[in-house]
């Protein structure tokens, strides 16, 4: 008798790609995971010594659970330890329009989470 | 040496990849911090932790370089460098600017700290003083 083979379905959140103006694209996926939304809460409300710090780790930790691309000059980054780097040595333009993404894809796919 | 010079001479040494005589600059119980909003921000102590962060950044890149741009006292030696790389998997070009704060103590750095920006560096520094 033929082994019976169970192949799962694998669902893929849908991934929304931003543009800059020189061309460079941030892709994000279409989904958070209810662990890093009470993360990304804790570390919005935390140290509350520095809510400017506190506030960039809730960018950084959003960058980092939702962007799985960044076409620069038409290369893509794709690695997450890349990805997280490239982000830590961005200019302060490159950070804020990437921050604008991040609010605008959360005000689209997560309107329950408080955009930074 | 002024705490200028230390830092000078400590990424002179770098540079010429002469590692002892830059640590020789740097106090055995230094302590670093990257940049204050990085989500995994910690202190590295001592000679080794200053080893393991230099490995971790500089690992993440092919053909990195850095080069110092200005240092200057401002209760501590505030430095600015220029950094460039290549993403080690896409090849992908970095340049950035990073500044620097350290303290110097008797000929040695003991603690640095990193910023994306002098503002945020300057900020710190300002902090520091009214504590």
């Amino acid at each position: 008798m033929a082994a019976r083979r169970t192949r799962r379905a694998r669902l893929k959140a849908p991934e929304s790609s931003y543009a800059d103006a020189e061309g460079n694209v941030l892709t994000l996926r279409g989904s958070l995971t209810p662990a890093s939304r009470r993360q990304y809460a804790e570390t919005l409300a935390g140290n509350p010594l520095s809510r400017e710090d506190a506030w960039q780790r809730a960018v950084e930790l959003l960058f980092e659970r939702l962007v799985v691309r960044w076409e620069i000059a038409d290369e893509p980054i794709t690695r997450q330890r890349e990805l997280l780097a490239r982000f830590r040595a961005a200019s302060p333009e490159e950070r804020s329009w990437a921050r604008d993404v991040l609010r605008e894809h959360c005000a689209e796919h997560f309107p329950d989470v408080q955009a930074p | 040496m002024e705490g200028v010079d230390v830092v000078r001479a400590a990424f002179d040494a770098f540079q010429r990849g002469d590692e002892p005589a830059m640590f020789a600059l740097v106090s055995e119980d230094v302590v670093v911090r990257q940049f204050p909003d990085q989500l995994d921000v910690r202190d590295y102590r001592g000679h080794a932790g200053l080893r393991e962060m230099m490995a971790t950044w500089i690992g993440t890149w092919d053909d990195w370089s850095i080069e110092l741009l200005s240092a200057w006292d401002v209760a501590g030696v505030l430095a600015s460098a220029s950094q460039r790389g290549r993403g080690s998997g896409s090849g992908v070009p970095m340049r950035a600017e990073v500044t620097f704060v350290f303290e110097v103590h008797e000929g040695k750095i003991r603690r640095w700290r990193m910023f994306h920006t002098e503002r945020e560096a300057l900020d710190a520094v300002g902090a520091d003083a009214q504590a």
